[in-house]
């Protein structure tokens, strides 16, 4: 049994079928680009285990093709295992083994990463302190007990059990939430505009305030900003109805959609929270980016953008922030600028952007528990090829001095001793 | 046997695909965090901050307000906003947007836009838009008419954000505002394309004070010049100006004389003598025009542009002069520029020509 396993990971079948199902892969991934977009497609087709089909009118997920990731570590078992079992550990080979280890580690290390980072971005404005960064793209429904005058008890459902439609309900929750309508992406569109289908709500901006729904985004740098029209229900009726979107919490969007409408709806400010109360607790709805909370908050104290003399060539950007981490008690100011990031707490603060006017900084946060791994492999790959070529090196210089060194004069000379076979008729040397 | 060995690798594949599709991160997460502090205003931050050094804004836009436009306050989302009133009480508006990179797509924004005006989404085949030059940026003008309103906007890239130049309104005061609105585009200036930047020496404590001054750090090979017996030489007001000096008039008007130079041709000189333009309050030129605001000056080093400009210093609105000098050498341009108090410009304008021509270059 043993056996069979080992020989099933160490085969070259196996290596054969995995490459083919890549080829595969990446064609239907690539043609899947058209209908889902880049983004979709990389994280269903290639950022995945499995790549699952969903039947219509059902939420079945069901595995039909086998994920990038999942390629790439059986890919990675089977050359780990070749390498094993038909590898003899050896001084000599001391080098490849480093070489191959490096190369192992870089990989392993790739794919922790996109399996474990955490990536999100802080938008700050002068003052503003944030204990929590955004997910640039992943979408949560919040649910906020905002009863408590010092804290919010959240309750955060993922953008995918909003999108399967239906009826929400958590212990966690006192009411059901009941998804009529959910737009993967979607515009505002005004109470009398042309389009022949859009959400309106009963209460909330959405009274006013319509959404249309619109193709998912195709491109890498265009974000996805979906609405959802959701009920609100306690065992004894609806609470209310109110439209959730992130164009009212993802920037630039809100900043978008309030320019807007301020000719138009002078009065409504996109940004507002949407609140009902029940059982004499106050709650808030928003559909918002992901947020990962710190244990530390930041808080902006300025901004500042330098550009070349006489052009509109960056020269520097800076973002001069406090850091307070009452669990460590560090209380302390720290500028970030280009290629100085702040890494605290297994996070990376970047510079990564600002608002049109300078008006605020836009920083990158990244988390990521395999970040020294290719600064590891790189070391093992050089140390394994200085090892390997020293090795080589001083074999060569070896054969090289025994080569030069005189010979000893023989007793016999060799031609008497090929003389008796060349002269034996038969022209041929024994 | 061979059978059983493949059923279980396909049954340990399943297994493990059901492990991980419940791994898929459809969880609901329940948590509790401190309420958001509200921002502190920007004054009252940087003052807690001890940053008030720190020029956090400066104005990222600038136009020529038409005649009967009412200019309204920015916003903060709207970094400009007029009101126009038309005849027959007929009303239209401007703003003026900015967002980093792109938020939908083109036809998405005028579908967005139709929409705003009761009219059905086009698809990508009927979008229309002509070109438009705003601050020597490219863009495109989409034009709108609904029934009773009408929307003009300009859409202009630049760098990495996109801005909006939109004017909305009844259909007639748009029809009769846009060639002031076309007019308007052509006196909109970005920050940065031509307004000097902050300078150096107010970076935050801690910046590298070495962040890229490549241009600057060639400076040790200096040139040589004589330098006219009146002008004082000064401490530079920027790590952007190789030399500076004071040339005083009376009764306390003076001028200033700046030396700087930079790698490559830094714009050209129509972006620079718009910059200076835009430094004395003037409005900017085309390249057309120039020819009758420039005149070339002949120096042992090559022939140079000399500009003239008389206006009033934007910052102080004084009336004021500027003289200045563009002598490209080598790979690097050399910008000499006398500034300040109309008489004493006037004055010093020979010395300075006579200086410029007397540089030798490293």
């Amino acid at each position: 049994m043993v056996d069979r396993f080992i020989n099933f990971f160490t085969s070259l079948r196996l290596t054969v079928v995995c490459l083919a199902l890549a080829l595969v892969l990446v064609f239907v991934g690539t043609l899947a680009q058209v209908q889902i977009g880049l983004y979709a497609a990389q994280s269903e087709y290639f950022r995945s285990f499995f790549v699952y089909w969903t039947p219509k009118g059902t939420h079945w997920k069901i595995p039909f093709l086998p994920g990038g990731w999942l390629l790439g570590l059986v890919l990675l078992v089977n050359l780990l295992a070749a390498h094993i079992k038909r590898f003899h550990l050896s001084r000599k080979k001391i080098g490849l083994i480093l070489i191959h280890g490096g190369l192992i580690l870089l990989l392993g290390g790739q794919f922790l990463t996109e399996v474990f980072q955490v990536e999100g971005q802080m938008r700050l404005e002068p003052g503003d302190v944030k204990n929590y960064s955004e997910s640039g793209r992943k979408n949560e429904l919040a649910v906020i007990d905002t009863t408590d005058p010092d804290k919010d008890r959240v309750v955060a459902i993922p953008e995918s059990l909003v999108a399967q439609g239906g009826e929400i309900r958590t212990p966690e929750l006192p009411f059901t939430l009941r998804v009529e309508k959910y737009y993967p992406n979607s515009f505002p569109a005004g109470p009398m505009s042309g389009e022949s289908e859009k959400i309106k709500a009963a209460d909330g901006i959405g009274r006013r305030l319509l959404f249309s729904p619109t193709n998912i985004a195709r491109s890498m740098d265009e974000v996805d900003l979906p609405a959802a029209l959701v009920q609100v229900v306690s065992d004894k009726g609806p609470i209310g109805e109110w439209v959730v979107s992130t164009w009212y919490t993802r920037y630039p969007a809100f900043a978008r959609l309030q320019a807007d409408i301020g000719g138009i709806m002078p009065d409504v400010k996109v940004t507002s929270p949407q609140t009902f109360t029940f059982n004499g607790r106050t709650y808030e709805i928003a559909l918002r980016p992901v947020r990962y909370y710190n244990p530390y908050s930041v808080k902006l104290l300025a901004f500042n953008h330098d550009l070349y003399l006489g052009t509109d060539v960056p020269k520097n950007f800076s973002s001069k922030i406090h850091l307070t981490d009452p669990t460590t008690g560090d209380d302390r100011d720290i500028l970030i600028y280009m290629n100085n990031p702040l890494r605290y707490h297994g996070q990376t603060f970047f510079q990564a952007g600002f608002e049109p006017g300078d008006t605020g900084t836009i920083l990158q946060v990244v988390r990521n528990p395999a970040s020294l791994a290719p600064y590891i492999a790189c070391s093992l790959v050089a140390l394994g090829l200085v090892v390997q070529f020293l090795m080589h090196l001083f074999s060569f210089a070896r054969r090289r001095a025994q080569q030069t060194k005189p010979q000893p004069a023989r007793n016999k000379p060799a031609a008497p001793v090929l003389r008796p076979a060349l002269a034996n008729g038969k022209g041929r040397i024994l | 046997m061979k059978s059983s060995y493949q059923s279980s690798g396909f049954a340990g594949v399943l297994l493990l695909a059901t492990i991980l599709n419940c791994h898929a991160g459809d969880q609901i997460q329940v948590y509790t965090v401190p309420k958001e502090h509200p921002a502190t205003p920007l004054a009252q931050a940087q003052q807690a901050a001890g940053a008030s050094d720190i020029p956090v804004n400066s104005a990222p836009i600038r136009w020529t307000l038409p005649a009967g436009w009412k200019e309204k306050p920015a916003d903060g989302i709207r970094l400009g906003s007029f009101a126009i009133n038309g005849e027959n009480g007929g009303k239209a508006e401007v703003a003026i947007t900015s967002f980093p990179g792109s938020v939908g797509t083109e036809l998405g924004n005028v579908n967005r836009w139709r929409g705003e005006l009761s009219l059905a989404p086009i698809g990508q085949s009927d979008l229309v838009s002509e070109p438009v030059t705003v601050d020597s940026f490219q863009g495109k003008l989409f034009d709108i008419a609904g029934t009773s309103a009408r929307t003009v906007v300009a859409i202009i890239p630049r760098n990495d954000s996109s801005w909006f130049i939109k004017l909305r309104g009844d259909t007639a005061a748009v029809a009769a505002a846009k060639p002031v609105f076309l007019e308007f585009l052509k006196s909109v200036h970005f920050a940065g394309n031509g307004i000097e930047a902050p300078p150096l020496g107010s970076a935050p404590a801690g910046a590298d004070p070495h962040a890229g001054l490549a241009t600057q750090e060639a400076s040790s090979d200096a040139p040589k010049w004589n330098v006219p017996a009146q002008w004082v030489e000064t401490a530079p007001s920027s790590a952007m100006i190789f030399k500076s000096f004071s040339a005083p008039g009376g009764a306390g008007a003076k001028a200033d004389i700046t030396v700087s130079f930079f790698q490559g041709e830094v714009g050209g000189v129509l972006a620079n003598v718009n910059r200076w333009r835009g430094q004395m309050g003037q409005p900017p030129v085309e390249q057309g025009q120039l020819k009758g605001l420039t005149e070339s000056l002949a120096t042992p080093n090559g022939t140079a542009t000399l500009v003239d400009i008389v206006g009033a210093n934007a910052e102080t609105g004084q009336s004021a002069r500027l003289v200045a000098a563009i002598v490209p050498h080598g790979d690097k341009t050399w910008f000499y520029k006398l500034m300040g108090n109309g008489k004493v410009v006037e004055g010093q304008k020979n010395s300075f020509v006579e200086f410029v021509k007397t540089v030798q270059y490293p």
